[in-house]
């Protein structure tokens, strides 16, 4: 694979933070620095009804399109990203915000535990419990039982994956934006992307580092989408992929493992653009246009 | 065109705000290594943004260098330039 040719915003984006981080080793305190730094890179949400509510000590924040709140309505559990040890509802409050107030959805963004305080299966656990309660009592949420869906971006793709194997027949879609399918991927877009787009293979490495629990393998079902042994009788997933991301190849290769064991799934896959782009409309202007599209896939996932 | 005097004091308002521990270096805060300052690598972006805002310029990718922004004093000098040749 040849590397892909980068909208120039984008390609001007990536320039300009390279020249500005260039030789910093990522460590924890700086990736979630750089996590509220990205965040401020979204384009402002539209407005949106925000309310926040918890499950134990699990926070939750809920967001409607503006006077739905009390309709019964599709609705979207949603797990940010920042590797399992970054990123927290604010850093993707607009993105949350703009896919509730676009698709027409309810979103329910969770707080879960991040990595290294709280160490695999925290992350899991969180996601999986707050999945169980909705789906358990969809009527607390207002929620259409049918239309109950899981989604995330980057590791939070990865939770929403897990939530699908986990919860079968009973969400109706999953939805993945530059999800992570194995966090240690030896496929082609992470050797030709590996640095400095954005998301360096050394970061996906401190963050496999802070998770990882002694004896457990990055390649294994229990944290790797990819590593699934059946792809059948998920839900139907939609997947987001952008061609200038490392992790292209693993989502591409999950839309894939989906499509052939017979589990409904639409791949769109955003040319030029780089990961987190869902979130840089405000320093890449085409990104505006890749979220955009995003947002109508979601509107048209719950509506067919 | 902006004189030398504000546009120096406006370079320093937007680093400040860029690099959370400007205002606490020792000696000229023109001189200080914003990298040291607190400037993450994403909000030097951001920086830089602005400043083509402020002063309309456009910075060329050539000029994207760790040097032309490791201090207030440098990123003044690359917008001077830049307004000598528009």
């Amino acid at each position: 694979m040849t590397a892909p040719v980068l909208d120039r915003g984008a390609r001007r984006f990536l320039d300009a933070l390279n020249a500005a981080g260039g030789g910093q080793a990522p460590t924890v305190a700086r990736l979630r620095a750089a996590a509220v730094e990205l965040g401020r890179c979204a384009t402002p949400a539209p407005a949106a009804e925000r309310r926040d509510d918890a499950l134990g000590s699990i926070r939750l924040r809920i967001y409607d399109a503006p006077g739905r709140a009390r309709e019964v309505l599709p609705g979207l559990i949603y797990f940010h990203g920042g590797g399992l040890v970054a990123g927290d509802l604010d850093t993707h409050d607009a993105l949350t915000a703009t896919l509730a107030a676009g698709a027409g959805c309810r979103v329910i963004a969770v707080d879960y535990r991040r990595a290294p305080e709280h160490r695999f299966p925290a992350a899991r656990d969180d996601a999986f419990a707050v999945v169980a309660a909705v789906v358990a009592g969809p009527e607390r949420y207002r929620l259409d039982p049918a239309r109950i869906g899981v989604g995330g971006d980057s590791a939070g793709g990865t939770l929403a994956a897990l939530a699908a194997r986990a919860f079968g027949a009973k969400l109706a879609l999953q939805f993945l934006i530059c999800p992570v399918m194995d966090a240690l991927a030896r496929l082609p877009s992470r050797f030709t992307l590996a640095q400095g787009h954005l998301l360096d293979e050394a970061t996906m490495r401190v963050y496999w580092e802070a998770y990882r629990v002694a004896g457990l393998e990055a390649f294994s079902a229990a944290v790797a989408p990819l590593a699934f042994t059946d792809f059948a009788g998920l839900a139907p997933a939609r997947v987001h992929v952008a061609d200038g991301d490392p992790l292209h190849d693993e989502g591409v290769a999950y839309a894939l493992a989906l499509t052939q064991a017979g589990t409904a799934c639409k791949l769109t896959r955003h040319r030029g653009l780089i990961h987190h782009f869902y979130s840089l409309g405000a320093v890449v202007p085409r990104a505006q246009a890749g979220l955009a599209e995003v947002v109508a896939d979601l509107a048209e996932a719950f509506a067919g | 065109m902006l004189d030398t005097a504000s546009m120096s004091s406006r370079i320093l308002d937007l680093a400040h705000a860029a690099a959370p521990r400007l205002g606490e270096v020792a000696g000229d805060p023109r001189t200080a290594d914003l990298k040291e300052a607190g400037l993450a690598s994403v909000a030097a972006v951001r920086l830089m943004l602005e400043i083509e805002a402020a002063f309309d310029v456009a910075i060329p990718d050539p000029e994207l260098t760790p040097e032309n922004f490791a201090t207030v004093e440098t990123i003044e000098r690359l917008v001077r330039r830049l307004k000598a040749a528009a």
